[in-house]
């Protein structure tokens, strides 16, 4: 496996080493990309409202705990996580369809999943208290459906949403980012706590960015169970 | 909007008072003197020896740099995160392995020569900000060297990171098992000879920890007090009397950032119970002179007194620098409205001297360079 993404590391340098300057792969998506999801919230972000926290991907974070929390997900945080006080409204980030609240989604203490017609699911975590939405209800885009709450029901411990786009069969998960129009590179000047992305030394390029960060299947190995990480992480329970 | 050559303090709304708080102290017998001379390191070690194993990697092609007088690409191949600045000031380096065989390592790119990074060690570590000290986290004890001859002691901390008093006498670390729930993880203290010898707990806090050292004698702390609130307290810590001077005390503080001088702190409070109270602010390590600056965005301080601050402005078309004088209150802008970039990841960084900026641009992934006057 690793070998694999040596030779994609390689290849993408040669790739790069072709395009013109200040056009590089890798770099965001064009702006004039339509991405088809909005932001969870009707708020805009600021001190008194939201902000980004936990970026998605191979986050050192999610690398120190990839062999429990985050081990379904290959060693990735495989959602985004936002800042925000105990019950700020949530907006659904595209129409869709409730496939239900409080289900075996992860994300405690309650959650949400929401079925888009575009392939992809969004599911939201750590919520206040059950949503009031039922299996088989329509949202739309935009509209509340849910309150921000905290993994530890106590709303001063580490309140936040936990943000997840699966596929539609719910065995991937994919980066929030490529997919949420939104100004991610000024709402990452107030996110990303800890040390950024965890590095392997054999290839310390890959997946550095807000980015280009991968997939992650569910139940399959780690990602990032590298033989020479940067930093090292270790237990400290 | 942001307006130039403005005062930006706003009255603070509700500054909080100087105070002592009352943390639990870990009697201590410390009478490590204020300013010995550094302490030898005698435990050595296999140290990585030179850190001028330069290697020249492959120069890429030259580019013409966009046509700014000060704004400048330093890298390309979007190969480097997280840059820091050499203590001259004068070049920056960054963790890499440019091609496939060469060595994963810190890399060094000259300001003189754009785009041509050369290898300045093997070693991989946390490096001070003069490059004095590399510490690598290890199980069996942080590993923490001196530079400049190699030599070598294990912090028996678990593997923790340490923060190096000025003096280069003592170091700190934060010990916190991480139980649940969170909110109730004990944090303790560590203070130690620079050897790693003496180790002692200085002070206890409920989920916080040790932000690092104002000066050579006084820690910048945050933590719960105790079990029966849910605030934070942002705190000043001496050793020499074991003295607690309260900077701000609220539910959720985000950022803390002393100045180089540790004369002041700026700080963020985010989702307050008082909207008011939301944003950020600045206060001098004494606890006096509080107030709530009326503009948001990550700083990092330039000098004792002034630092540079990226406004946090959805959807504007560009980022720029600001600066801001806590002594006069004045702010100004350091990037023209024509200069566009953006920040990628919130990775931009200070030069030493604080006349310079590096950045990694949000267009390319690349390093780019923005001289300040």
């Amino acid at each position: 496996m690793r070998s694999v993404f040596l030779y994609c590391g390689m290849l993408v340098f040669t790739l790069l080493a072709l395009v013109p300057q200040n056009t590089l792969a890798g770099s965001p998506p064009p702006q004039t990309e339509t991405k088809p999801f909005i932001l969870p919230f009707d708020s805009p972000p600021g001190p008194v409202t939201w902000l980004l926290g936990q970026m998605y991907g191979n986050t050192t974070g999610a690398y120190g705990n990839r062999r429990n929390f985050y081990a379904a997900g290959q060693g990735l945080h495989f959602g985004l996580d936002f800042s925000a006080a105990c019950g700020t409204p949530i907006v659904a980030i595209g129409d869709g369809v409730v496939i239900g609240a409080d289900g075996p989604w992860g994300s405690a203490p309650h959650n949400l999943l929401i079925n888009h017609a575009n392939g992809w699911m969004s599911m939201y975590g750590h919520l206040l208290e059950k949503p009031k939405l039922k299996a088989g209800e329509r949202v739309q885009q935009g509209q509340p459906v849910a309150l921000s709450g905290d993994p530890d029901a106590t709303c001063h411990s580490r309140p936040h949403l936990h943000l997840e786009i699966r596929d539609a069969k719910n065995t991937k998960f994919v980066n929030p980012i490529n997919l949420i129009a939104a100004d991610w590179d000024t709402l990452a000047l107030f996110g990303q706590f800890g040390r950024g992305f965890e590095r392997d030394l054999d290839n310390p390029r890959q997946w550095q960015t807000l980015y280009d960060q991968p997939d992650g299947l569910r139940g399959a190995p780690l990602l990032n169970e590298y033989a020479k990480p940067w930093p090292p992480a270790f237990d400290f329970r | 909007m942001h307006r130039d050559s403005r005062r930006a303090a706003s009255p603070p709304p509700s500054a909080p008072p100087a105070a002592k708080v009352a943390f639990t102290t870990v009697p201590t017998s410390t009478s490590v003197p204020t300013r010995p001379n550094a302490s030898p390191l005698s435990q050595t070690t296999d140290t990585p020896t030179s850190t001028s194993t330069s290697t020249n990697t492959p120069a890429p092609t030259p580019t013409p740099t966009r046509p700014s007088a000060q704004l400048s690409q330093l890298m390309d191949g979007g190969c480097c995160v997280s840059p820091f600045w050499a203590p001259d000031s004068q070049s920056v380096l960054f963790i890499d392995k440019p091609t496939a065989t060469a060595p994963a390592g810190i890399y060094r790119v000259r300001l003189e020569r754009p785009r041509q990074s050369e290898l300045w060690t093997e070693r991989i570590a946390f490096y001070t900000r003069e490059l004095d000290y590399a510490q690598i986290p290890a199980q069996a004890g942080t590993r923490l060297i001196r530079v400049s001859d190699g030599q070598e002691v294990r912090i028996k901390n678990g593997g923790r990171t340490v923060q190096i008093s000025p003096d280069r006498t003592r170091i700190v670390w934060t010990e916190t098992r991480e139980t649940f729930p969170i909110e109730n993880r004990v944090s303790t203290i560590m203070l130690a000879k620079i050897d790693g010898s003496e180790p002692q707990r200085v002070l206890q806090t409920l989920r916080g920890g040790v932000s690092g050292w104002l000066d050579d004698n006084r820690l910048l702390v945050s933590g719960r007090a105790s079990r029966d609130t849910t605030a934070s307290t942002l705190f000043v810590y001496d050793l020499r009397d074991e003295s607690q001077t309260e900077i701000v005390r609220a539910e959720r503080l985000r950022l803390t950032a002393p100045s180089r001088g540790g004369t002041w702190i700026g700080y963020t409070l985010t989702s307050d119970p008082d909207p008011a109270r939301n944003g950020l602010w600045v206060a001098r390590s004494d606890g006096t002179d509080a107030r709530k600056l009326d503009f948001f965005g990550p700083l990092q301080w330039r000098d004792d007194a002034r630092f540079i601050y990226v406004p946090f402005e959805m959807d504007a078309p560009m980022h720029a620098f600001y600066e801001y004088d806590v002594t006069t209150g004045e702010t100004r802008r350091l990037t023209p409205p024509d200069q566009t970039f953006k920040i990628a990841s919130g990775d931009w960084t200070v030069s030493p001297d604080g006349s310079k900026i590096v950045f990694v641009n949000a267009a390319d992934n690349n390093l780019w360079l923005r001289q300040l006057e």
